[in-house]
């Protein structure tokens, strides 16, 4: 294996297995979103963002990216466990993306990634791909970038203020399970596509 | 902030509800992906049971349920029959469909509401009912006819509507040079052979307002047997369209003799005979590789004006907004009488406001 780093190969390898079949195949930049929903889900959870193992910048087209991802992600073709249509969308090797998880991915800390990788996708069936993406890029620090239409840093100080501050807003409203991570992140997701109902019943 | 159904379904049916939830949403964009809710004449109803076994699915409940092993001949059961009546789905725990015509019956959604999550969809609504919640939707957007489908022709047809403004006043880069003197001149004449500029502003204009949902391909129109000027494919979508352009009014022309016009003229004729055309192109076209026949719309852009001269002449603007709001009338209408023909379009291309002559 090329020079990747563990916590985004990992990433790569449960965000590809959980996709269901409506999400094939998934173009390269979609992987990103759901890897940068996958860390906001981790600081709800009370992961600090320096165990991460990555960092992430919004491009100038307002996707948000990250350059260690990219090399975990495009590592999974050449070991056979993404194939690459004719468009260059992505389709995941069911088996062998399992036998990989179990080879490398067995441990406890990695048992936690991937169940922020599975809820990030999870959310993502109840709307439509574009949505998502739309409500992502109204999220603290995408929504400046894209607004500016520069390429920056993302997960600022402020920027995780306010992704916790969300974060307590939308728990205490749903007063759910506090491990279900579903819940919040398809209610978080869903104030941003109806900012102006959110005061009805959303998704 | 009221709690959404996904939360009402964790909290009323814990990690079963979530399998079920994620089925259920799967389950609708596979189908959607296969057969547009755009195509559906009847309401469906789509249900993913908390623990049914697929050996004794409850939609025997309704009648014999057909078996389907992909969600691809899922949807052509489902599209064959909600042209019928309302249809039944049963999404399998083992990954399999079951598909049912509910006919005339009314059914009693509570009894499979207790068992399952539901869902379903009636009048461009989203509606998810399960024991104790009966709720719509909201749309995340309102071009989409339903939250849960990839946008496809309802939203190639409200960019048409984003794009009458543009054409309206020629403000596009691209279209700007379709008029002789210029788009800073009267905008009277179109320039010799306006057609591509008009579909490389429209292709221009369709790729960017889909954004990553469809790849647009501009078509080279050969001759009236391959009228396509604008080829559009959504991805994880079988749905396509095939966009035919025609333009009516009068452009310069290259004179054929020495005593011919300098001008090109088309009148409502012209239109009509594209749209002629566009229908017998869509009776030969073969599907492709996409399981859903594309849909054909006919785009006319609209520079007609009353009592027209040159390019550098003027015109009252009575004349010249003379064809504003005269819609042409197609005999037959083939947006009426078939599926595969969207509404029809026209963009009505103004003269500049400026260089109208004085009555």
């Amino acid at each position: 294996m090329r020079n990747v780093k563990p916590e985004p190969y990992c990433d790569a390898v449960n965000i590809f297995g959980a996709l269901r079949e409506s999400l094939q195949p998934i173009s390269a930049i979609e992987t990103h979103l759901f890897a940068y929903l996958s860390c906001i889900l981790g600081l709800w959870r009370g992961q600090p963002l320096s165990n991460w193992g990555y960092s992430f910048v919004v491009t100038s087209e307002g996707f948000p990216y990250s350059a260690d991802f990219e090399d975990a992600r495009a590592e999974l073709v050449p070991r056979g466990l993404v194939k690459v249509d004719g468009d260059g969308r992505l389709l995941p090797c069911e088996k062998e993306l399992e036998r990989e998880r179990d080879d490398y991915f067995s441990a406890e800390r990695w048992i936690e990634r991937r169940t922020l990788s599975e809820a990030a996708v999870s959310c993502a069936l109840a709307f439509p791909i574009g949505s998502v993406r739309f409500a992502i890029s109204q999220s603290p620090g995408m929504r400046i970038a894209n607004t500016l239409q520069q390429r920056s840093a993302l997960f600022s100080e402020l920027d995780v203020e306010n992704i916790y501050n969300e974060y307590a807003i939308v728990r205490d409203a749903i007063e759910g399970d506090t491990n279900d991570l579903l819940s919040p992140a398809v209610v978080w997701l869903s104030a941003r596509l109806l900012d102006n109902e959110v005061d009805s019943a959303v998704a | 902030m009221k709690k959404t159904y996904v939360v009402h379904v964790l909290s009323a049916f814990g990690e079963e509800g979530r399998v079920a939830v994620d089925r259920l949403h799967d389950g609708i964009v596979q189908l959607y992906s296969f057969c547009p809710p755009d195509l559906l004449k009847h309401p469906l109803v789509v249900c993913s049971p908390l623990h049914a076994s697929p050996t004794e699915p409850l939609s025997v409940k309704l009648g014999s349920p057909v078996f389907c092993a992909t969600a691809k001949s899922a949807a052509v059961e489902v599209e064959k029959k909600t042209a019928k009546s309302e249809c039944f789905v049963e999404l399998c725990v083992d990954g399999t469909f079951r598909v049912v015509s509910l006919g005339d019956a009314e059914i009693d959604l509570s009894e499979f509401a207790a068992l399952s999550i539901i869902y379903r969809f009636e009048h461009d609504t989203d509606r998810i009912i399960f024991e104790g919640y009966d709720e719509f939707v909201p749309k995340v957007h309102s071009s989409l006819k339903s939250s849960f489908a990839r946008p496809t022709y309802s939203s190639l047809e409200e960019v048409f509507a984003d794009y009458t403004e543009t054409a309206a006043n020629s403000q596009c880069r691209i279209l700007a040079p379709v008029w002789e003197e210029g788009v800073d001149g009267p905008r009277l004449v179109l320039v010799n052979r306006p057609e591509s500029i008009m579909r490389n502003s429209l292709s221009q204009a369709l790729s960017m307002m889909l954004g990553g949902e469809a790849s647009v391909r501009p078509e080279q129109n050969v001759d009236e047997t391959k009228p396509v000027d604008i080829r559009v494919e959504w991805h994880g979508s079988d749905a396509s369209a095939l966009i035919e352009i025609k333009w009516l009014g009068r452009s310069t022309a290259k004179p054929t003799t020495e005593t011919g016009s300098p001008y090109r003229d088309y009148g409502v004729a012209r239109a009509r005979e594209g749209s002629k055309q566009l229908a017998d192109y869509m009776d030969r076209n073969l599907k492709g590789e996409r399981r859903i026949k594309p849909k054909g719309y006919h785009v006319v852009f609209d520079a007609r004006r009353n009592n027209i001269g040159g390019p550098t002449d003027r015109v009252t603007k009575s004349d010249g907004l003379h064809f504003l709001s005269d819609e042409i009338e197609y005999i037959p209408n083939h947006s009426e009488i078939r599926d595969d023909f969207g509404p029809y379009v026209r963009f009505f291309m103004r003269p500049r406001e400026s260089h109208f002559k004085a009555v």
